[in-house]
């Protein structure tokens, strides 16, 4: 009797599980691929019959050479492209590969008076919500005359504590030291051992840190929106592109375009690393 | 767990208990290579962790006017910031009991769409019907930026140019559909922003954290579970959920946060409007430090945030972690 009747509360729950899935999953792909067939529709074609298929007639791709040439309120695509680009090359090295992972091995393999304390201090930084310091960073960026440029925020990815940092520590502790010890033995420098051999072994984990960097920065919207206003970002011009395209000529198939390229990029970069990416930082992050 | 204690053991780096002078020339060179990279991420986090940090608590005691000059108020800032949160006028601006209600709604928010995560993810690894499909579309939430899926929900929305409105009609529900359209109706603009979280909530790196830990249980505690007989309903019951729960614990309380921090979500779909109805605490201190107000006041309520915060993560963790041992045993 409790058999049977957990047997059918299991398949209510997978029964409705897979109805919200599945519905969560039609809209999912609708909505995309109905940006992606209308971006190829005409503004006068897509507001005639905005749900319909494109007529083959009106096909055209003038929307994507629209939106890779317009200027939204004095910022050209191409501007904020390089922009994006700007961001992730510094959120990316910063991120995923200079800081973190240099900090993480030294915390990982050496012993050093107020290690325990540092470590503990990282795991509070990453907890505790400090956005009500928000203003006071951003008087503090402003003072430094840094507010509205790239180098506001290198100067705050310097600070690496977080948890990304807790990672990487917990996986050069898994690592087996025999080849570090080699080094040393050899005469190999601090740093050299660190380069030679530690950061090539976690070579999987960055690649794939690296590539979750690109997508989180390639997205992010508060940062830019908070310290780079005048430099905006693909993520943060949407509502600029929008207000150009959409409010002043109905021309909703360029704003598509635009966000299918914007789309389409981080889309294809998981498309080509996506195993490495599930089994390298699920294996390796989750201690 | 293991390797990590092993690897401990064996080796402690460069470092070792020595006497001879060669070998303290080499601990000293080991310090000055640890402390010397250890500085940058320090330096930094003493700006922008500690300083600020202090900075906050101690400008939360003072007024500014507009040329910046700073008055000790004492606790008036913080009697301030009690009166305009538990008043529901807008006098204040957004500083009203409403903020205050809508964050609060964010927790509870939060953990069903944990529990809703952890399903799919259970109905992913037990390879049920179409999971393949779904691993790869609910991904999707994690790999489209915010600001797209607020396009994309606006657009579904759209009175003009909205799936939304089209279906709720040719379902006979258009009188459901707001006169002033979902965006410009105060009453259910946050419920609006929270159906957002939702859509975008479900799926993405949550749920494949919730994947990657179930494939780490071990393959024999099903295998012996379903020679005992058990349903799937049991094993999620018995031996899913409380081996997960750890991972479980850890994104929930760093989620706690949320509370006080979420604010991109109705910053891209409402803009905190119509009349500041969709505001959050988080949102508010964005907008007040763009626009530049009394910097005073946002630095209380920043204190009251850390504080707040601080005690809630805690009590929240302890409260967690505690029940794993009754599931456990």
């Amino acid at each position: 009797m409790r058999k049977t009747k957990n047997a059918i509360s299991m398949f209510l729950l997978k029964g409705v599980t897979f109805l919200m899935i599945l519905l969560l999953s039609i809209s999912f792909v609708y909505i995309l691929g109905w940006i992606l067939v209308q971006s190829f529709n005409t503004p006068l074609g897509f507001m005639k019959k905005p749900f319909s298929f494109v007529n083959l007639s009106d096909l055209s791709f003038d929307s994507y050479i629209k939106a890779f040439t317009l200027n939204a309120q004095r910022t050209s695509f191409l501007e904020m492209l390089l922009n994006s680009l700007i961001l992730v090359g510094i959120d990316v090295f910063m991120g995923a590969l200079f800081l973190p992972p240099l900090c993480g091995y030294i915390l990982a393999r050496y012993e050093f008076p107020g290690k325990n304390l540092m470590i503990s201090i990282i795991i509070i930084t990453a907890t505790i919500p400090t956005i009500g310091a928000t203003p006071i960073t951003y008087s503090l960026i402003t003072k430094m005359g840094l507010l509205d440029s790239f180098l506001a925020i290198f100067v705050m990815s310097l600070n690496c504590f977080g948890f990304g940092l807790v990672i990487m520590m917990n996986y050069f502790k898994g690592l087996h030291g025999e080849l570090m010890e080699a080094a040393a033995l050899d005469g190999a420098g601090r740093m050299q051992t660190y380069i030679r051999v530690m950061f090539p072994q976690a070579k999987g984990l960055l690649g794939v840190n690296v590539i979750l960097q690109f997508i989180g920065t390639w997205n992010d919207y508060m940062r830019p929106y908070l310290y780079l206003p005048s430099h905006p970002t693909l993520a943060l011009g949407m509502d600029l592109v929008r207000a150009t395209v959409v409010q002043q000529g109905q021309d909703y198939p360029t704003l598509f375009a635009y966000m299918i390229f914007m789309v389409g990029v981080v889309t294809i970069l998981y498309i080509i690393f996506n195993k490495q990416i599930s089994t390298n930082l699920y294996t390796s992050a989750l201690k | 767990m293991s390797n990590l204690k092993i690897g401990k053991k064996k080796d402690v780096g460069h470092a070792k208990r020595v006497s001879s002078p060669e070998k303290r020339k080499r601990i000293l060179r080991d310090r000055i290579f640890i402390y010397g990279w250890l500085a940058i991420p320090i330096i930094a986090w003493l700006i922008f962790y500690v300083y600020v940090n202090v900075d906050m608590v101690v400008k939360s005691f003072y007024n500014n006017n507009i040329y910046n000059e700073y008055k000790y108020v004492g606790l008036e800032n913080y009697k301030t910031i009690f009166r305009y949160f538990t008043s529901d006028t807008t006098t204040a601006g957004y500083w009203n009991v409403k903020t205050v209600l809508n964050s609060l709604t964010v927790f509870p928010l939060l953990l069903f769409l944990h529990f809703l995560n952890i399903l799919v993810a259970y109905y992913n690894f037990k390879k049920s019907f179409g999971h393949k499909a779904f691993q790869i579309i609910l991904f999707m939430p994690s790999l489209i930026a915010l600001s797209a899926w607020a396009q994309l929900f606006r657009l579904a929305l759209d009175p003009q140019i909205g799936i939304v409105n089209v279906l709720l009609k040719s379902l006979g529900l258009g009188s459901m559909i707001p006169p002033n359209g979902w965006f410009g109706t105060p009453e259910i603009a946050w419920q609006v922003v929270l159906a957002f979280c939702i859509w975008t909530g479900v799926g993405g790196s949550t749920m494949a954290y919730y994947s990657s830990a179930m494939h780490r249980i071990p393959r024999e505690l099903f295998e012996s579970a379903m020679l005992d007989g058990a349903t799937e309903l049991e094993q999620l019951r018995h031996i899913v959920v409380p081996l997960i729960w750890p991972l479980f614990c850890t994104m929930t309380t760093t989620s706690l946060g949320g509370i006080f921090t979420l604010a991109t979500q109705p910053l891209l779909v409402t803009g905190g409007g119509p009349a500041g109805a969709s505001t959050t605490i988080g949102l508010l201190i964005v907008e007040q430090t763009k626009a530049g107000g009394n910097t005073g006041l946002v630095c209380c309520l920043g204190t009251i945030i850390l504080v707040a915060g601080g005690i809630l993560i805690k009590v929240y963790h302890r409260f967690v972690s505690k029940f794993v041992e009754e599931v456990e045993y």
